[in-house]
Parts: structure tokens; sequence; C-alpha cells
């Protein structure tokens, strides 16, 4: 049976990992290897973004 | 299972058109408030068209915003910050890729991407793949010479991307390769449909080997409008016992279209991320309605480092008249890419326009100024012979003059010839406009 989508709850779960993923970013001046995933995974954020998150306010 | 699903986004490939529509709007505004902000280059051009991001509120106020064209992007290259120049958006540090065009019309225009942007190009080319029936399960053999050309990097990323095996088939030679794939029992493939029909024709000929008791079920194509052309797909698919698939990009815009495992005959828009325009080439109306064809004017909705806005690609292009059964509401053009608005050809994957040979040819001292250029087949792969002629005098130094040709058609258009050297005065010579490209591939059918 397929599983039903809840695009909500995906948005929520996505906004809350940007904002951990940023932090990190955030407190990465002095730690390359800190900045540099946490970049990696904001820019996989964005594909996430793109694929759900942007149709929320349609 | 995640296999057994049809769409990669089963959310955005089966939004209704009017959302689309919403979602373009959005993205656009949103791209051109970046671009208006970021890049001096467009800045300029949109101030000088008095239209600023406040003024974009409908389809109707996007379509005034000025077109961008190749050759505009090639005039603000090469200078600060070098070699991109001012329609940069980011600064130069979080640049992460560099490829560019294959210059054959002038000079090459450079691309710059950062991650995300990379990570936004695996991202369009998992759509195809996954609804060209690529899963996790296949391994993917790429026949692909890695390079400063984008063509199949993005394949083989969003491979990796939807949990496929990757087998880089990089600097191997076509036979080396065709074991490769033998002994892996590779199952997918990506190239261009003359290399698709050329690998089929040296495991035959040379190898004894039939293409289609190979393991591969699956080929995208790239690079020329082969797998669109029925003649051309019918011979790839017998060869190699496989479905043969087609999509378009480029570059400077990305993968913007693709057909899926229905093969209905063209190829599905991804409306999610592009935005499509089809405009008449002479009156610069815009085309709504299917069965019109048209020049493309596109827009990239999501890519930053160096936008995509309403990019001139003279690609022309038609909106088919019937739904896709895949269920897909993203929007198909009929037959894929049928041509292109000014008179450049696709040879060997390679962009190739007839003024680049001109350019090179005139800039070799001992040449006359004659020359003809024809494009045909030997097989399945293409041919271009170039015919010139030494000017009387010269004739003692027809080898450098041949070495330096030989060097600067490569440099300056990517391609291999054959140079045909004529007696002096004997091609043709015309009164008014000259005839010196013929391409009779076209005059075959193909």
């Amino acid at each position: 049976m397929a599983q039903k989508i809840d695009l909500e709850e995906i948005d929520t779960k996505i906004q809350s990992m940007k904002k951990t993923a940023e932090e990190l970013n955030k407190m990465a001046e002095s730690f390359p290897a800190l900045y540099r995933n946490s970049s990696r995974i904001l820019a996989s954020i964005k594909m996430l973004e793109l694929n759900i998150s942007d149709i929320m306010d349609l | 299972m995640i296999s057994q699903q049809r769409y990669w986004n089963p959310v955005l490939e089966t939004l209704p058109q009017e959302k689309l529509r919403a979602l373009q709007l959005k993205k656009f505004k949103n791209i051109f408030q970046w671009t208006y902000d970021h890049s001096k280059f467009h800045r300029s051009l949109y101030d000088k068209a008095a239209i600023k991001p406040k003024d974009i509120r409908s389809f109707e106020d996007l379509r005034r915003v000025p077109t961008v064209e190749k050759s505009m992007m090639r005039d603000i290259q090469r200078k600060d910050p070098f070699p991109y120049g001012d329609a940069l958006c980011v600064p130069i540090e979080e640049v992460s890729n560099f490829r560019q065009t294959s210059g054959t019309t002038g000079q090459p225009v450079y691309q710059p991407d950062t991650w995300q942007d990379w990570e936004w190009w695996a991202e369009c080319w998992s759509f195809i793949l996954w609804a060209q029936g690529y899963r996790p399960t296949d391994r993917v053999f790429i026949p692909f010479g890695y390079n400063i050309f984008v063509a199949f990097w993005a394949g083989h990323y969003a491979a990796e991307k939807i949990g496929a095996e990757v087998v880089p088939g990089g600097v191997l030679d076509t036979q080396a390769r065709i074991l490769k794939i033998q002994e892996l029992k590779c199952t997918a493939m990506m190239a261009t449909p003359t290399y698709v029909l050329g690998m089929a024709d040296t495991a035959r000929t040379k190898m004894g080997i039939d293409p289609a008791s190979l393991t591969i079920n699956k080929i995208t194509c790239a690079g020329e409008p082969g797998a669109s052309i029925p003649t051309t797909k019918k011979r790839m698919e017998e060869a190699w016992g496989a479905k043969v698939y087609d999509h378009a990009g480029a570059t400077e815009i990305g993968a913007w279209c693709y057909e899926c495992e229905e093969q209905p005959g063209g190829l599905h828009v991804n409306e999610a991320f592009f935005l499509v325009e089809i405009e008449d080439p002479d009156t610069a109306e815009y085309i709504e309605e299917p069965g019109r064809r048209g020049k493309m004017i596109i827009t990239a909705l999501d890519r930053f480092a160096q936008p995509c806005v309403r990019f001139d690609s003279k690609d022309v292009i038609e909106w088919s008249t019937e739904p896709c059964p895949c269920g897909r509401t993203f929007r198909v053009i009929k037959g894929g890419v049928i041509g292109r608005a000014d008179d450049i050809t696709k040879v060997k994957g390679v962009l190739l326009s007839p003024s680049a040979i001109e350019e090179v040819v005139r800039g070799i001292d001992g040449l006359s100024d004659e020359f003809e250029v024809v494009v045909d087949k030997v097989g399945d792969i293409d041919r271009i012979t170039l015919k010139i002629e030494i000017v009387k005098g010269r004739e003692g130094e027809r080898q450098k003059i041949e070495g330096e040709l030989k060097d600067q058609l490569r440099l300056k258009t990517n391609l291999g010839y054959v140079l045909e050297f004529h007696d002096y005065g004997t091609l043709p010579r015309y009164d008014v406009k000259a005839k010196r490209f013929k391409d009779l591939r076209k005059i075959s059918g193909e």
C-alpha cells in the first residue's frame, strides 16, 4: 500500500535540518572540516527545498 | 519499494499545470531579483529596458524582460572577476566547478557553478535517469572523455545520486570499453548517438561481438538529436537490444528536458525547474498553443552562480498536442529539439558553425580564400571533409600549412577533419552568396 505523503510534516523537518546546518555553519569559522561539510549539507537541503518546500505556499 | 516508484518526485511531476505555472512565476520573481541584485551585467541590461523586479507580477510582465544571447555572455567574460566577468553572482571563492561551451561559434562561454548549482545539475539529471528506468540495481557505464565540457558529468553524478553503480569509462579506447561492459555486465550506458552506433560497429566488425548480446538494457543519449530521430533511435535499439532515450541540455542552461519510459515521441520539459517559452523567430510573438514551431527562450529557475534568465537558446521546438501516458504533467515538446534557429549544426556531438571554420582558414597564411566543408557519414560516424587550396607559389609549404591548419581547427572547433588539398583555382567561386557548407547527412534523410 502506498505511503501517504505528508508534505507539511516533511517540510517542517527540512526546515529543522536547515536551521541546524546553518547553526553548525556559523560555528565553523575556525574549523574547515565543519564549515565545508555543513556547507555541502546546506546544498543538499536546498535540493530538498526545491523538491518539496517550494510548493508549500502555492 | 523505492525502486518500483514511477516518479523521481511524485509531487512535482504530477503537479497540475496551474500549480506549475504558479511555481514558475514565483521562482522567476526570485531568480530575477537575485540576478538584478548580484549581476552587474544583467542589472545594466534590465535598467536599459526600464524593468525592475517589482514590475514582475505576471507572465505578461516577465516577457518584457530582455533576452540574453550567447554572444552577450561571450563579450563580458575573461574580465574581472577573472575569468567569468560581471555576470558572476557569487564570490569567486564559492565557485567549485568550471565548465565551458564548445566554442564553435567563437570564443567559448565559461560557466561557473557553486556546489549548490552542481547539486542542482545532478538533481535535474536524477529526474531524467529515474524517468528512463535507472534504478539502484543498475551498473552504469559512461564511455565519455571527462573534460572541460559538461556533457555526461552531471549524468555521472546523478547516477550516483539515485543509487546506481557508476563505471567511468574515461580514457579507455572503444574496444577496451566494450570489453569492460562485457566483463562487468553493465546494464546502462550514456553516450552520443554517433558513439552509440560507432561502438556497436566496432564490436561487430573488429571484435566479433554482437552488442545486443551484451547486458546493456537502456541507453541515454545527449549531444546530438539522434535519439529523437526515429530511424536513428531504431538503429541504436536494434544494435544494442536496448531502449534508447533522449534528453536535452546545455552548459549555460542545464538539463532541461527528458524522454520517459513511454517514449511518447517527445521530451518532457522539467517545468518545476525551468521556464520554457516559445517565440516566433520573426515576430517575437509568444506561442502558447501546441503544434506551432518557434525558438525557445528558457530560464533556469534555480541556478544562481551565473544565472540563465530568458536565454535565447536558438533551439527550435514545439509543444505536443498529446499528453503523455506516463502521467507526468510536465508538458512534452514534440520530436525533441527540432533544430536551431541559426545555421549551427552538430557533428560528432559538437556544435559546429561554418563561420568558425572560415575564421580558421582565413587566419592561415598560405591558404586561398576559398574552401568547402562537406559533412557526411561513414557507416554511422560523422565525417567532415575540408577542401582547401594553397595559394600559388606556396605549394612547397604544404606540410607546415597543414600542421597549422589541423592544430587551429582542433583548437577552435574541437573536431578532427579530413583535409583535401586542391589545386589553386579549382574550388567553386561564387558571385553573391557562397555555399561552402554541405551537410550530406540531411540530404540522406538524417
